[in-house]
């Protein structure tokens, strides 16, 4: 939290046309959704594309729509997970990583990995790198500043082949908060309970609200890969919906080749997008910067600085 | 004096410079183990990390390097990185500190993270969900300043607790 005047803060910035350029598919319920050569998730059934008129994620219409159309299918019977089941899903991790910002020599890298991830009911986890692409430069300038600043040591990224295992307990399907597996699939069939999850219990310990960015990407996760009932996964679609400034950003488009719709919120110079598919699955979560942001030197408005996309597992 | 879980390097003071460093956790596959900090942060750099367990599920992360950084200041982290932080190493030999707020910090407001002194690897906490800052408001995502300590000076933090504070 900022207390003072914040000369940079950027409420209110102008919309991005929404192209991620990522492709995935998502994890949860939707094998519908996914492209070929991704089988269905084992932990979950297919939740079956057969809703009615405005259900289908489409470039037309409002997010509050289509959040509450998927909140309305989602709610049906073949949406359910298989309880107590492994949870695994393949996760391309798009990242920045940035060095000394705010200083001169400043200067952000982006790495991809790709992780295998499987989750236990205990919300033991073992996460595999089974691909890595070294970290690059953002943009010439970068290096530049790299270079002036006499090639200081680059961070570290994860190698293909590495394992990281979370002991019990420890998984959290809510990225920057806590959710372990069983909460997760015991979540209450309400928008105001999963939103208040999100943001923590209420009173004294809770602190500023979370920007609403923040927020959109801790209900991709959730409705990406947590093993929600279908009451909970609507109730999820519920709290996108109830977002302020939710808006439908139009056609999204990932690396994995398959198309979907993008549902963006806007905080200060950033946007973050859910790439929902057709079959209304969450297939990857993205944030752009939409002004230049001293946390991300040398990023250019207009670039994605991360995204994470789920692709179902076997 | 509360320790956070899971062997975490905040506390509040410098008469208090007590850590616990986590082990390895147990699981199927005993031989893995979470990153260590050398795997994933560099030599005399504070790295914070947007998501839970140094982003296993995903996510960026900001390094701050000691020669980058004027020392035993507050440092605003930056727009992007501001309230953004749930886990964090100090891969330092001295101390880190963190703080709340970016302007008007108290020692209700800020936490110090012991550095290794020459005795143990690295200090890391894989979640910062499950900690509270001296004033007992979430720490998780809140996040906006931090401070390279050039030695171990009495920086006046409180105490950090586990969450819900005990």
């Amino acid at each position: 939290m900022r207390l003072r005047g914040d000369g940079t803060h950027r409420e209110g910035a102008a919309p991005v046309k929404a192209s991620i350029g990522l492709v995935l598919c998502g994890v949860v319920a939707v094998a519908a959704a996914c492209g070929a050569g991704h089988p269905p998730p084992a932990a979950f059934t297919a939740c079956a594309p057969g809703a009615g008129p405005g259900v289908t994620a489409t470039a037309a219409g409002s997010a509050r729509h289509l959040a509450l159309s998927l909140a309305a299918r989602q709610a049906e019977p073949a949406c359910a997970t298989r309880p107590g089941a492994t949870v695994r899903y393949r996760l391309v991790n798009f990242y920045s990583i940035v060095t000394n910002p705010r200083t001169r020599y400043g200067f952000t890298e982006f790495a991809t990995d790709t992780r295998d991830v499987s989750v236990q009911p205990s919300s033991a986890a073992r996460v595999t790198i089974v691909r890595a692409v070294p970290a690059r430069f953002a943009v010439p300038a970068a290096r530049a500043r790299w270079l002036a600043a006499g090639r200081p040591a680059l961070p570290g990224t994860l190698r293909a082949g590495q394992v990281i295992a979370l002991p019990a307990g420890s998984f959290t399907f809510l990225p920057q908060g806590t959710l372990p597996y069983r909460q997760a699939a015991s979540l209450p069939a309400s928008a105001a309970a999963v939103a208040a999850l999100i943001e923590g219990p209420p009173g004294p310990q809770a602190g500023p609200r979370s920007p609403v960015t923040v927020v959109l990407r801790q209900l991709g996760y959730l409705l990406a890969i947590a093993p929600l009932t279908p009451a909970a996964r609507s109730a999820a679609w519920r709290a996108v919906a109830a977002l302020p400034g939710l808006r439908n950003c139009g056609p999204a488009a990932d690396l994995a080749g398959r198309n979907g719709t993008g549902l963006c919120a806007a905080n200060g110079g950033h946007v973050t997008e859910l790439v929902v598919g057709a079959a209304g699955s969450v297939l990857a979560v993205a944030d752009r910067l939409t002004a230049p942001d001293s946390a991300y030197p040398t990023v250019p408005p207009g670039t994605v600085v991360q995204s994470a996309t789920f692709i179902a597992g076997s | 004096m509360h320790l956070p879980k899971r062997g975490v390097a905040v506390i509040g003071s410098a008469l208090m410079a007590v850590a616990v460093l986590s082990s390895a956790p147990a699981s199927a596959a005993s031989h893995t183990v979470r990153p260590a900090a050398n795997q994933v942060c560099q030599s005399s750099q504070l790295c914070l990390y947007q998501n839970k367990d140094l982003n296993a599920n995903g996510g960026s992360y900001w390094a701050f390097g000691y020669n980058g950084y004027a020392h035993d200041q507050w440092i605003y982290v930056g727009d992007g990185g501001n309230d953004q932080t749930t886990s964090f190493i100090n891969y330092r030999q001295i101390s880190s500190a963190v703080a709340k707020n970016e302007f008007d910090i108290s020692r209700a407001t800020c936490a110090r993270i012991v550095g290794d002194a020459g005795h143990i690897t690295e200090f890391i906490d894989y979640n910062l969900s499950d900690n509270v800052w001296p004033d007992r408001t979430k720490m998780n995502d809140t996040i906006s300043a931090f401070m390279l300590m050039s030695t171990e000076w009495n920086l006046d933090c409180g105490e950090v607790f586990s969450y819900p504070s005990g």
